[in-house]
């Protein structure tokens, strides 16, 4: 007689097969057949306060780890609670596997008991989703999610399971797995378009590298810092590629766009190519399209054809793995480096040094208040090399962007492209899973940490030792600091003095909790956070009408980057100050 | 310009929505959209207006969309005669 199974185990059996050692989710009728076969399964799975969390966890496990995370939800509400989560790993090209539960074959349609059309809502959200309809196509079916979300650009699957397919028994077959380490991604450059790469890049006397998420995605840091220092091209990052390239080499520029340093925006605009890796020209990298590196040829590399020139026009579109890439450019620059610019780009690096001089990236420092940026390099100098860094939305994220010295790839978990709020503290607890032994620090603001703070309870549940950092101003403060500076200080609902005591509630999840009121405590309270391996929170009050410079201002260009406050603000910041003491 | 897309899918509808949304999001001005199963799945002709470097960004997103198999491009409306069966 055949093995026969029910699609419950059959399932479990196929995770099991595609290396998936964790899962985050929550519990429900539909997928309750599922929960049973997990009973004895030896998957771990980490029970979420809201499945948002679930998707933002195994968002972050995706990050830090390269492989796809996965989260199980039930039918209705908890795959509807998916989707921010799901949105944002789209957004962000991040690999992860969603299972939704869903009623019964026979009730689809019929509008049952926690039915949604999960497929129909997650059509805009996921790379592919798949609906099974019996236990026999289970395995091929998770197989193929799991090869979709991490081959070409990766992003998220949806496998919708109906309870009927989870009860039903079946004698499984199942697929074999390749086990390749990395994915396989077409190669559509030809070795022509290589050459004349190469030619464009040694005729080139002022080039820059503007490296994205896709690099991060083909594990391309090798072959990046090597044509780097091969060709002494400086490396700019967008928000996506922090950590991609050192934040310590001479080379590095750090963040180019809205939030980006004077140096590095400048450089954008002055230089005669920009070598765009796995970047998408983001309106927050670009500001005015027209006016984006105006002098530069522009040379873009890309997994996915349909970015090749989709925002600004690029003089060579090579499409296929960065890694692979840069490393045919690697070959064919040595083939050709005779007469070396090497001089001219000296000098090149020379001017971003003098412009880097002029306006270093700087706050206006303070004893009486805890300035917000002085935390953030508190942590950076006081976390490991390889600790993960994990942010919300808003102004804790630029400073956390801009002040975090980044040593290591992989290392920085932020919802950069959809930009949702409470990513951070979630997104850390599944980065903490795939890494029991690093440091993993959720980086968040007062605003949207509370979005998502019920998860205390598992992090205080699992003893999850992720270190929560808050950087409290008392408001939200990207959104106070737009309306101060683009809509004539009219501060409408950004005011979030109605918050618990952080530190309290903590205590109350059972996990350790401290509030720091005075810049001179700061340096003790994070050194202290980070020395166990517990779970923790601080909750650091830093001045609430501290903005994050340079911004260059919403359809703008980047040359109009509004590089420090006005000296007027500076007074006017004692008025506010006195305000929110009020 | 005026562009004509055969698109063929495999055989789940999920695809076709997706497809249908691209064109939606991408707010091209739809023409004509026909569409009919095959014995591997659906096959769609779209004859819709747009710019070139819209079209061909498109183009791109369309053939590296999951789930279709096969992506051809052609510039007149003439190209969608004899291409699908009346349904």
């Amino acid at each position: 007689m055949e093995n026969v199974i029910t699609g419950s185990e059959i399932l479990l059996e196929s995770l099991k097969r595609e290396n998936v050692d964790v899962m985050f989710g929550l519990p429900g009728g539909a997928v309750l057949p599922l929960y049973d076969a997990l009973y004895s399964a030896g998957i771990r799975h980490l029970l979420v306060r809201h499945e948002q969390a679930a998707a933002f966890a195994a968002d972050g496990y995706a990050r830090v780890t390269g492989k796809p995370g996965v989260c199980l939800v039930t039918s209705g509400p908890g795959a509807t609670n998916l989707m921010t989560g799901l949105t944002s790993a789209l957004m962000d090209s991040i690999p992860v596997v969603a299972l939704t539960g869903q009623v019964p074959e026979a009730l689809i349609g019929k509008d049952g008991f926690q039915e949604a059309d999960t497929i129909g809502i997650s059509l805009p959200c996921t790379k592919r989703s798949f609906q099974i309809r019996s236990a026999a196509e289970i395995p091929a079916v998770i197989h193929r999610a799991f090869k979709t979300a991490i081959s070409g650009r990766p992003g998220p699957v949806l496998v919708d399971l109906p309870k009927s397919a989870l009860v039903e028994k079946a004698a499984p077959i199942y697929v074999k797995s390749d086990g390749a380490r990395r994915p396989v991604r077409e190669r559509e450059w030809r070795d022509d378009q290589i050459d004349r790469a190469a030619s464009i890049i040694l005729e080139s006397r002022q080039a820059m590298l503007y490296v994205g998420g896709g690099a991060v995605h083909a594990e391309a840091w090798p072959e990046l810092a090597e044509f780097s220092e091969l060709t002494q091209i400086p490396v700019t990052t967008t928000l996506m590629g922090l950590g991609v390239f050192p934040s310590c080499h001479p080379l590095s520029l750090g963040m180019l766009g809205m939030h980006g340093s004077y140096s590095t925006n400048k450089a954008t605009c002055e230089c005669d190519l920009l070598i765009a890796v796995g970047a998408r020209f983001d309106d927050r990298v670009t500001g005015r399209l027209k006016d984006f590196a105006p002098k530069a040829r522009k040379i873009q590399l890309d997994v996915d054809p349909s970015e090749i020139g989709k925002n600004i026009r690029v003089d060579l579109g090579l499409v296929g793995d960065a890694r692979e890439i840069l490393r045919a450019l690697i070959d064919a620059v040595k083939c050709r480096q005779v007469g070396s610019s090497g001089s001219e780009r000296r000098l090149w690096l020379d001017q971003i040094d003098e412009w880097r001089s002029e306006h270093p990236l700087d706050y206006e420092k303070s004893e009486d208040s805890i300035k917000p940026e002085y935390v953030i390099e508190m942590i950076s100098r006081y976390a490991n090399e390889d600790a993960i860094v994990s942010v919300d939305v808003g102004q804790h994220q630029m400073w956390a962007a801009q002040y975090y010295d980044f040593y290591q790839p992989r290392t920085w978990l932020s919802s950069s492209g959809l930009g949702a709020m409470g990513y951070g503290f979630p997104a850390a607890m599944g980065a903490q899973l795939a890494f029991p032994e690093r440091q993993v620090i959720a980086i968040v603001g007062d605003g949207g940490f509370q979005m998502t703070l019920n998860d205390l309870a598992t992090v205080a549940q699992y003893r999850v030792p992720v270190k929560i950092a808050i950087l409290n101003n008392r408001a939200l403060g990207m959104v106070r600091q737009w309306q101060e500076i683009f809509f004539e200080k009219r501060y409408c609902d950004i005011d979030l003095n109605f918050a618990p005591d952080f530190a309290k509630l903590a205590e109350a999840y059972g996990i350790r909790g401290s509030k720091v009121e005075h810049h001179d405590d700061v340096k003790e309270a994070v050194r202290e956070m980070l020395s166990d391996r517990e779970p923790c929170l601080v909750d650091f009050w830093v001045d609430p009408a501290e903005n994050v410079y340079p911004i260059v201002p919403p359809g703008a260009s980047l040359a109009e980057m509004i590089v420090e406050p006005p000296r007027v603000q500076l007074e006017e910041e004692q008025v506010l100050d006195d305000l929110w003491a009020v | 310009m005026q562009r004509v897309f055969t698109i063929d899918t495999e055989g789940d509808l999920i695809v076709i929505c997706r497809l249908m949304n691209i064109f939606r999001r991408k707010g091209v001005k739809l023409i004509k959209w026909l569409m009919s199963a095959t014995a591997d799945g659906f096959r769609v002709a779209v004859l819709f207006d747009a710019a070139e470097a819209e079209s061909e960004h498109l183009f791109n997103f369309v053939r590296r969309t999951e789930g279709v198999n096969r992506l051809a491009s052609g510039e007149t409306a003439s190209a969608l005669e004899g291409l699908l069966p009346v349904m």
